[in-house]
């Protein structure tokens, strides 16, 4: 069962910067991550903000490093175990 | 390369700020590594309902870039050539490009922790007003809006005209139903721009980065101010005393509120 890495939907406010980017991710595709383990590097306004991985499994990428991304949004998966 | 024509007075970026206090003076440490190492997990047992804290810190040369550029093609090449040339390259967490820190130049960091929303403004506008109000007592004007062309550019970049003397970015980390955020300024108080301009271009050079920067967009606070000119070393010296003295007591810094 995959568990969706999803950024918090008030993570930033939206309305003073609507979009941020994927700056990093920190494995790669199907890598084997730990729950907690910080998984990628969300950046906004020069404000870093790391995202960390809700369970263990497998890492899927849902959106690559440069993506535009907003609050809420889904950027990957991890399949349990 | 032409600075952005929206630099403007910090009342410009105006808004809700909140108090801070102090904890630790003006710090000296022997390497920036043990400062930035300091810096970025100072605050750990902070919790939502606790006060603000700040902290203050310097260290010899090294260049502190962002995580994307660790990832640059030639970031190894590029952190062994400068390390032979006295420039320790560290990683940052906050974000941002490269920012060299020496012994002219001075790190101020806030660290809260917050239950809700995030919002980034805050932070970002409550250090530019402490920095502001170090600053003013020294004769210098700050007026924030981004340099592009200088390095590290940014929103919250301080400075006079299109140069800039210092520069913020933050950084966020989840603790279990909180957040911590730091947010960090690194002021030029008196060097050589052009070096520090130049180590930064060196930087991406080697790196393969497509970035590079201007000394015609950066100064530093000696030159930035304003009245008689003070002696070599003076005015560092007197920043040190002036944010131990201001942020050991809580402060409320109306001038961003």
């Amino acid at each position: 069962m995959a568990t969706e890495i999803a950024l918090p939907p008030d993570l930033w406010d939206a309305a003073a910067n609507p979009e941020g980017i994927v700056a990093n991710w920190f494995f790669t595709e199907g890598a084997g991550v730990r729950k907690g383990a910080t998984v990628a590097e969300i950046m906004v306004e020069k404000t870093s903000f790391d995202i960390a991985a809700p369970a263990d499994g497998h890492l899927h990428i849902v959106v690559g490093k440069d993506g535009v991304v907003k609050p809420g949004a889904v950027i990957g998966t991890v399949d349990g175990g | 390369m032409e600075a952005s024509p929206a630099v403007a007075g910090l009342a410009a970026v105006a808004g809700k700020a909140f108090p801070t206090s102090f904890s630790t003076g003006v710090r000296t440490f022997s390497t920036a590594q043990a400062g930035l190492e300091r810096q970025e997990w100072f605050g750990e047992d902070l919790t939502p309902d606790d006060t603000p804290i700040l902290m203050a810190w310097q260290a010899p040369r090294a260049l502190i870039v962002g995580r994307s550029d660790a990832r640059l093609p030639g970031f190894a090449r590029a952190t062994e050539e400068l390390a032979a040339e006295g420039w320790p390259v560290l990683v940052r967490r906050s974000g941002g490009s490269a920012c060299p820190v020496s012994p002219g130049t001075l790190q101020i960091a806030l660290v809260r922790a917050s239950a809700g929303q995030g919002e980034i403004e805050a932070g970002y506008r409550t250090l530019a007003s402490v920095i502001e109000t170090l600053l003013s007592g020294v004769n210098v004007l700050c007026e924030a809006g981004e340099r592009p062309s200088a390095f590290c550019p940014g929103r919250y970049d301080l400075g006079v005209g299109p140069r800039k003397f210092a520069g913020l970015s933050q950084h966020w980390r989840s603790r279990g139903s909180a957040i911590v955020i730091s947010t960090a300024a690194s002021v030029i108080v008196e060097d050589d721009v052009e070096e520090l301009c130049h180590v930064v271009n060196f930087f991406y050079e080697k790196a393969n980065g497509q970035r590079r920067c201007s000394s015609a967009f950066v100064t530093d606070v000696k030159r930035a101010r304003s009245g008689s000119p003070l002696p070599g070393g003076i005015l560092t010296t007197i920043l040190r005393t002036r944010l131990s003295d201001t942020t050991r007591k809580p402060q409320a810094f109306s001038g961003a509120g």
